[in-house]
């Protein structure tokens, strides 16, 4: 009987783990691009990135279509793409990695979290390490991701022409700003 | 200053403003006015997910950054800081397509409802989960 009683214990914690290790996803995920010059500011939004986060793992995945990307300037939008991007040869960016500190960043549970990412991004076909931080505040339900982090263009094969070298910040800002629901399996 | 130093200032002067001008022009040129723009290809959200689903490289080779006109049901509607985002059900739960209407065009209506029936032109951004239609406006049926 003990034994019984303690197999069901233990299984009731497994019951407890399955239904905890929810995964988080969106593909409204807003993602934005800002190039900061004296010359001139350049901005490119989206607001159709996908996003995942499973609980279970801190395994974290994003991707961007760059061409989803929207700018004031149809100018901006068309050197962004054909110049830099290169976006018919490579139409996404990605990152995957894994939040280290996930078992202290309770998803479903009310509360802002500070979350450690690490993982790698993959930009105009180079994939380079990236490191950063994201706030993560949960309603219990649904969790709110935001996160900014600098890219060096250079580091990514991407080559600007002295003509417009001052237009063009060396370093861009990336922001992101995801609103995710839990992944329901099996509908 | 004698008169042929003077028209050559002048003329210098013309030139200068008329590249400045056309110069003005480049930067600020307007985005393609997504309206007047001919459709390269129509299909039903469904075949467009099928074309994506079966060969994605393919699909974008013919689809990507061109536009299109997709014809589907409004399968959900999200609206995200102003911008309204349409999503075309293809019969496949884990998949839509996606059509955000155009930030830069004046819509004749923003009052779509779940489950009726659209046309959309826009242009392709490409495929995550979910085909993405970008400057999406509404076309009669």
């Amino acid at each position: 009987m003990k034994k019984i009683k303690i197999v069901l214990y233990l299984l009731s914690f497994t019951m407890v783990n399955m239904v905890t290790a929810q995964k988080y996803f969106t593909k409204g995920a807003m993602v934005s691009f800002y190039s900061s010059s004296p010359l001139e500011k350049i901005e490119g939004v989206t607001k159709s990135a996908n996003c995942v986060v499973d609980q279970a793992t801190g395994a974290v995945e994003m991707a961007v279509l760059i061409k989803s990307l929207i700018f004031a300037k149809a100018l901006m939008q068309e050197h962004f793409n054909e110049n830099y991007m290169e976006s018919n040869t490579y139409p996404k960016a990605t990152f995957k990695g894994v939040i280290t500190n996930i078992a202290d960043v309770k998803l479903n549970s009310i509360g802002s979290y500070t979350a450690m990412l690490k993982g790698n991004i993959t930009i105009h076909g180079v994939t380079k390490p990236l490191e950063t931080s994201a706030t993560i505040k949960s309603d219990g339900i649904k969790i709110g991701v935001t996160t900014e982090f600098n890219l060096t263009v250079a580091d990514y094969n991407i080559s600007i022409p002295s003509v417009v070298k001052d237009n063009i910040a060396k370093v861009v800002k990336v922001t992101i700003k995801a609103d995710l629901e839990e992944l329901k399996k099996a509908q | 200053m004698n008169v042929s130093k003077k028209y050559l200032f002048m003329g210098a002067l013309v030139l200068g403003g008329l590249c400045a001008l056309i110069a003005y022009k480049m930067y600020h040129k307007p985005h393609k006015n997504i309206v007047k723009a001919e459709a390269v290809a129509i299909m039903t959200a469904s075949e467009m997910l099928a074309s994506y689903k079966n060969d994605e490289v393919a699909a974008n080779g013919k689809y990507l950054d061109k536009i299109l006109a997709i014809s589907g049901t409004i399968a959900s509607i999200k609206v995200q800081d102003n911008q309204i985002s349409l999503q075309l059900d293809t019969g496949d739960p884990m998949s839509e397509i996606i059509c955000n209407l155009d930030p830069f065009t004046k819509h004749k209506r923003t009052d779509f409802k779940v489950g009726e029936q659209v046309k959309l032109k826009g242009v392709c951004s490409g495929y995550l989960s979910d085909v993405v239609m970008d400057r999406c406006v509404e076309q009669p049926r």
